[in-house]
């Protein structure tokens, strides 16, 4: 195709500029010591977006310049390497060493490598490693066939792509694997796009969310859990997982706005979805639209992010009971902190945030970075 | 005027270095008062919303007049320019709305209902095909025929029916099928259109909720939330118009162009409809007086954007092709490419300039579907 050659090419010239690569002298100590360390995608002063690498502090410890917004990362946590998504409908992934931001299979290259997404496929920003690190799987928009992909890597071999199997729907977004480790949990958001419209949503009327349970050596799909057919227009996106294999899903709601849906979902193997609201007003507050979902450590509660109505939510996940939230404009990214959670900002905010407390944010912002929509834990990588 | 820009930002994005912690010293937006806001849901509702769906309703309703007057003699001259003049004004009615998409419009579907675009992969025409080869009898009950796919129930369809190559109506039209399919779905586009426009006059309706912001109201918490979602139409709606039409049907970069995606190419009246979506968005802007609450700085912006709109306008109508053979003139895809710059200065004066002066801007987070 024509036009990916262009953004190929546009993309490596960026991707080029090694000397951009700016990484802090104490980056490899940094993984070293108990800190916990986050990756995210941002937006810098100057309008370029960059992948960066940050301590508690939002100090930036490592940045690496891409040409447009990211999205999602996977992390190979027993070989320590990164795969870091565009932002869909992007046709690009980077794969690197967080220690160097560079390519795991030359340690002598400059710059991280670049994985291209096949003619007729785009990334839809996320993607998840095999448990052994050998295998890379991605969640693909085979668009010209309206269905949703999921393409298999090899991560042992420059990211070679072995093939692809149905994501069990359309639009598949977050995916993640359940505690077996064999197999892949995807939320199918349920909205056809096609590149030719850019991000324009095809489907609305007859859209169908679904999450999928695949098992991941064989292709064969599982497990198929939807919301009741009156809410088929909440769009479910985002996941996080619990050790015991509760499936947390945070929704966005395509219908009318003043219909208040529930947003979060609960999906558990073998039993029928179940949708948790919060009582009104506050469940009107979050304007239809979660974003990021994390499990604190101790898996007692849930941290939700709703970006449009300036919200970060809290619910226990023992039983899908809201808690309360706090104010945060444009709050996106959350991750499981040292202590709490760690959530960040499209206005600059990059702090700790303790369930147990109320808080409240000044629209000051305390990094001059715009943090985009999801934050990577990623220093319990085995290295 | 504060933007997201650090003093150091220039030096920075120079030397591609990146910044270590610091607490930025970045002004917060200066506080416009609310006050900017006061009355922009009466002025648009009074000045742009309610009229244009009240034209919608008019021009629907004649609609399914004239096709019944074309079907009752097809043969009819007189009949047939009535039918495509007709046609002409529902179009321009409908696109001087298009891109609202807030509102009566997303309740039942009503949206797609209207307009069903992009149809990708002509999914949309295939059951308009199956629907005129089939000889179906829901054609004569239009309970039935309205709980039909929505793709049966717009303009898209209405264009396809009467107006492709292939239509043919009188004598080879047999038992005046295809007319009858034509006349079921002006109906139906009356239908939607009338309960649109009813929604809108209702005073305790939508229109209440825009008019009423506040801690209860369930979609607008305050006037900066009803005015962002103004902005938000205009902003869409000046980039659907570059970057989902203009820019795909000439053929970006080196791209094929392919005019024939524009909406309403069969009836010839795709530069037509990107006309009126201009015209409608122009209204809308005007509407919301927004640039009246700017700062000195952003003065300039009261007499460039309505300017910009207007030459815009002024040199799409100058072009007197079908899209199609604008695209393959010169001169005519040149003045299309212009039409496109335009419209790219005036979705960075209102989407930037007037967003950062109103402080208004939509939140980096709070794009769709991710």
């Amino acid at each position: 195709m024509r036009l990916m050659e262009i953004d190929r090419r546009h993309f490596l010239r960026l991707a080029g500029m090694a000397s951009c690569v700016s990484l802090l002298p104490s980056l490899g100590d940094a993984f070293e010591g108990p800190k916990p360390l986050f990756l995210s995608s941002v937006q810098q002063v100057d309008g370029h977006h960059a992948i960066v690498i940050t301590d508690e502090t939002g100090r930036i410890l490592a940045s690496f310049p891409i040409a447009d917004r990211g999205h999602g990362a996977a992390i190979d946590r027993r070989l320590g390497r990164v795969v870091a998504f565009a932002r869909r409908p992007g046709t690009f992934a980077l794969a690197f060493d967080p220690k160097t931001f560079r390519d795991p299979f030359q340690p002598q290259s400059s710059s991280p490598l670049m994985i291209t997404a096949e003619p007729g496929r785009h990334f839809y920003g996320h993607g998840t490693f095999s448990p052994d690190g050998y295998l890379l799987y991605t969640t693909e928009n085979a668009y010209e066939e309206g269905q949703g992909r999921i393409g298999i890597y090899d991560a042992t071999d420059h990211y070679r792509r072995l093939g692809e199997f149905f994501s069990g729907g359309i639009g598949p977004h977050d995916m993640t694997l359940m505690p077996d480790g064999r197999t892949l949990v995807v939320a199918n958001g349920g909205i056809e796009t096609h590149p030719d419209f850019d991000r324009e949503k095809l489907n609305l009327p007859t859209m169908r969310p679904l999450i999928t349970l695949i098992d991941r050596e064989t292709g064969d799909i599982l497990e198929q859990h939807e919301t009741p057919s009156d809410l088929h227009q909440v769009s479910l996106r985002h996941m996080v997982v619990g050790r015991r294999g509760d499936i947390w899903v945070a929704g966005q709601f395509e219908g009318p706005a003043w219909e208040t849906p529930p947003l979060l979902a609960r999906v558990r193997q073998g039993e029928v979805l179940k949708l948790f609201s919060a009582p009104e007003p506050d469940q009107r507050r979050f304007n239809n639209y979660m974003a990021s979902i994390a499990l604190s450590d101790d898996e007692a509660i849930l941290a939700i992010t709703a970006p449009r109505g300036n919200q970060i939510t809290f619910w226990d996940a023992t039983n899908g009971a809201f808690r309360h939230a706090t104010d945060l404009p444009d709050g996106s990214g959350v991750a499981k902190g040292g202590s709490g959670f760690m959530v960040s900002s499209g206005e600059g905010v990059f702090t700790t945030l303790s369930p147990e407390r109320q808080a409240s944010f000044s629209r000051d912002p305390s990094t001059d970075l715009r943090w985009d929509n999801h934050l990577t834990r990623i220093d319990d990588m085995i290295t | 005027m504060a933007k997201w820009m650090h003093p150091l930002g220039k030096v920075l994005s120079a030397a591609c270095v990146i910044a270590v912690t610091f607490v930025a010293s970045v002004a917060a937006p200066a506080a416009m008062a609310d006050a900017a806001f006061d009355g922009v849901a009466e002025r648009v509702l009074r000045d742009y919303l309610r009229p244009a769906y009240q034209s919608l309703d008019q021009q629907s309703d004649r609609m399914v007049a004239r096709v019944e007057a074309f079907c009752a003699s097809p043969g009819d001259r007189a009949a047939k320019e009535a039918l495509d003049a007709q046609f002409l004004a529902l179009v321009e009615s409908w696109s001087r709305v298009e891109f609202i998409r807030f509102g009566p419009v997303v309740a039942r579907h009503r949206y797609e209902r209207l307009f069903l675009w992009p149809d990708v992969k002509g999914r949309g025409l295939r059951q308009v095909r199956r629907l005129l080869a089939a000889r179906d009898p829901v054609i004569d009950d239009p309970v039935a025929y309205r709980k039909k796919s929505v793709a049966l129930q717009g303009l898209p369809a209405l264009d396809y029916v009467l107006f492709d190559k292939g239509a043919v109506f009188g004598a080879k039209d047999e038992d005046g099928y295809r007319c009858r399919v034509a006349e079921e779905i002006a109906g139906s586009i009356h239908a939607t259109a009338r309960s649109l426009r009813k929604d809108w006059e209702d005073d305790a309706g939508y229109a209440r909720l825009m008019t009423a912001p506040g801690p209860d109201n369930p979609v607008y918490r305050d006037e900066r939330e009803v005015a962002r979602e103004l902005i938000t139409s205009l902003v869409s709606g000046l980039e659907a118009l570059r970057d989902r039409k203009l820019l795909v049907a000439l053929g970006r970069g080196e791209a094929t162009p392919k005019p024939r995606r524009l909406p309403f190419r069969r009836s010839g009246l795709a530069l037509e409809a990107l006309a009126a979506n201009l015209q409608g968005l122009g209204a809308l802007y005007a509407a919301t007086g927004f640039d009246e609450a700017v700062d000195q700085e952003n003065e300039w912006l009261q007499d460039t954007v309505p300017f910009e709109f207007k030459n815009a306008e002024r040199v799409l109508a100058s072009i007197p092709l079908s899209a199609e053979e604008a695209v393959a003139t010169p001169e005519a895809a040149e003045k299309l490419r212009y039409v496109s710059v335009v419209i790219g200065t005036l979705d960075e004066m209102i989407g930037t300039d007037l967003s950062t002066a109103i402080d208004l801007k939509a939140g980096f987070n709070a794009l769709d579907g991710d």
